[in-house]
């Protein structure tokens, strides 16, 4: 078994904001391993991209703080090191693409010089080096005419395009983990398919590991060897995928496979979760999905449940299996 | 007719433009704009004229009061004015000085300008609210009586008449970096926020690289306007200066005292030749640096394509 390259322990976030404080990551605790593509899925506002942004430590600070627990990234707990360590790991050991690859280059330099940065600045290559790794980059994210595309500029690109390259500079470094923060939300679905097989091929060329934020299941089907769901800025299941799909346990997640198209299956209208997600300022002890599950007993309005796991190393947090594992 | 094929047309176009960055791409966009090529040749006319010039001149800049106040002739090109000294070699030697003002002052406006407002909207907090606070006080001044006080001070000191160029072009920077500053830190503040600044981050690049590779590119269109009207601004606020007394000291002419001492109804009315020569080498120069700031703003934008 491949050891743990990420481990959050205990992490919480919380945002000071006027109105009080935000829990956007409430004691979440998960792990990824080497190599392994680890799927963090939920609604939008559930803390995704906050755990994400504290393991790069990015947390905007204030409002935001991270004010407890421990991120451990390959041996070294992250919120512990100085800001010019954290550098060198930022962009060398983890990478990370964004949702909107239209604005995340910078519109006035050229494609090549804004992937031969971090070669430059990390690997202390040259000019001429890292213009050569440059266009290999090129070519491995699979876009033809690579001594082109180095000199041109981010607007004579397409959305696909730009998100090849923001993987490219992301991978400039060989980091042993890629974050991708909902790659493929802004793209249309063919480039989506495509960007999420390039992924997983480079993922498996180079044996890294992969936190890949979504909210769409299917994305989660088709590339995710481990699947977390969060909600309300918890952990509220996690599991194998195929554990996960065939045997999900959270009425969360249920709703949530529910909620999705099957191809072949004409239906009138899709399910949807009946409610909110909750306003997350001052929530109280209590399960967060309660008022909007349909088989709420009395505790789920009275305690929050612990994430435990079964004998298959399925883990959830809900009331409903609590007797049941106790047996 | 036969029709080019447009694969071939595109890779064409495209081998030419071979260049890696930015300051490349920007240069090669500048030359091809024939305004920019305007301007680059009367601004280069206006410095051989003012610092090569002088030393074609037959004259010398001394006065000669049988001479005085001639119309253009053979002899004297431009005429002569109230002490009869030749007003072509005065404009030639006022040109140095006014030139060298100009250009100075808008670089050391610019210098201060630029990293006071990248700091200040970059870092924010308390740098911020010291830097934009020292620059509201500087705003609130007018700056005609902080020129006065200066000029006393310069006197007082005894400052040699040579040496009060430097120390005009100084004081003309250090009053007016004001609105560039508040420029260049409002247009930090709203990139800053942009996705691609996150992405630097992301790569763990160092604050001081983010700000001069990242930030200030995307300034530079903004900056070089500014500067441009920045050298037009500062050869009228010598003029100025130097009409109070408190900048060159006569006989050392520049652009702006000539035109100023031609300031009675007699010079206006009958001796056209005193006033008209400083102010067509004004009106020249300023028009010939915004012709090229305008061109490099354009050169700088990846978007314009030529």
């Amino acid at each position: 078994m491949a050891k743990n390259l990420v481990e959050f322990r205990n992490l919480k976030t919380f945002f000071y904001t006027e109105e009080g404080v935000v829990k956007a990551v409430n004691d979440v605790s998960f792990s990824i391993r080497e190599g392994e593509t680890v799927c963090v899925v939920g609604e939008s506002g559930c803390g995704k991209s906050v755990t994400a942004l504290s393991l790069m430590r990015l947390i905007q600070s204030p409002p935001g703080k991270i004010v407890g627990g421990e991120i451990i990234f390959d041996g070294r707990d992250i919120l512990k090191l100085s800001d010019a360590e954290m550098r060198r790991i930022r962009g060398n050991e983890i990478g990370m693409i964004f949702q909107e690859p239209m604005t995340s280059l910078n519109p006035v330099l050229t494609i090549g010089e804004q992937i031969m940065e971090p070669l430059m600045v990390h690997k202390l290559m040259t000019k001429k080096e890292a213009w050569n790794k440059a266009i290999e980059l090129i070519k491995q994210v699979g876009i033809p005419r690579a001594e082109q595309i180095m000199t041109s500029y981010p607007h004579e690109l397409s959305g696909g395009m730009r998100q090849r390259i923001m993987i490219a500079i992301a991978l400039s470094c060989d980091p042993k983990l890629l974050i991708a923060d909902e790659p493929t939300t802004a793209l249309d679905v063919t480039i989506q398919a495509q960007i999420l097989d390039l992924l997983r091929k480079i993922k498996q060329e180079r044996n890294m590991a992969l936190m890949l934020i979504t909210h769409d299941l299917g994305i989660v089907a088709e590339i995710a060897d481990y699947v977390v769901v969060m909600y309300a800025g918890k952990v509220i299941e996690e599991a194998p995928v195929r554990e996960l799909f065939k045997n999900s346990k959270h009425p969360y997640t249920r709703g949530l496979l529910k909620a999705k198209p099957i191809i072949g299956q004409r239906q009138e209208r899709l399910y949807t979760i009946p409610g909110q997600v909750p306003n997350p300022i001052g929530l109280g002890d209590y399960c967060y999905f309660s008022d909007r599950c349909e088989y709420a007993m009395d505790i789920c309005h009275q305690k929050i449940p612990q994430l435990i796991s079964d004998e298959n190393g399925h883990k959830v947090a809900c009331w409903l299996y609590e007797g049941e594992w106790k047996k | 007719m036969e029709r080019p094929t447009p694969t071939l047309d595109y890779r064409k176009k495209n081998k030419k433009r071979g260049g890696t960055s930015l300051w490349q791409d920007a240069f090669r966009r500048f030359i091809r704009n024939k305004y920019a090529i305007l301007g680059l040749v009367i601004l280069t006319f206006m410095v051989l004229f003012a610092f090569i010039g002088p030393y074609f001149s037959p004259h010398q800049d001394v006065p000669d009061v049988t001479k005085a106040n001639q119309p253009p002739s053979n002899e004297h090109w431009l005429g002569t004015d109230n002490l009869g000294r030749d007003v072509l070699l005065r404009l030639m030697l006022a040109g140095r000085i006014s030139l060298t003002i100009g250009i100075a002052a808008t670089l050391i406006l610019l210098l201060i300008g630029v990293t006071l407002g990248s700091i200040s909207g970059y870092y924010g907090g308390w740098l911020d609210v010291i830097i934009m606070r020292i620059a509201d006080i500087i705003y609130a001044m007018p700056g005609l009586p902080i020129l006065i006080v200066m000029g006393a001070i310069m006197s007082d000191l005894k400052i040699p008449p040579a040496h009060r160029i430097y120390y005009v072009m100084f004081i003309l920077g250090i009053i007016s970096w004001v609105g560039v500053a508040r420029l260049v830190r409002s247009q930090i503040l709203s990139l800053k926020e942009q996705e691609f600044m996150l992405a630097t981050e992301v790569l763990g690049l160092k604050d001081s690289k983010k700000i001069i590779k990242h930030l200030f590119p995307n300034v530079l269109p903004t900056v070089i306007v500014a500067g441009t009207l920045g050298v037009a601004s500062s050869i009228i606020s010598e003029s100025t200066l130097s009409f109070l007394g408190l900048g060159v000291v006569p006989p050392t002419p520049s652009w702006g005292y000539m035109l100023s001492a031609a300031n009675n109804m007699i010079d206006f009315a009958k001796r056209p030749w005193l006033w008209i020569p400083p102010g067509v080498a004004i009106m020249l120069t300023v028009v010939a640096i915004n012709f090229i700031g305008d061109a490099l703003r354009d050169a700088f934008d990846p978007r314009q394509k030529i």
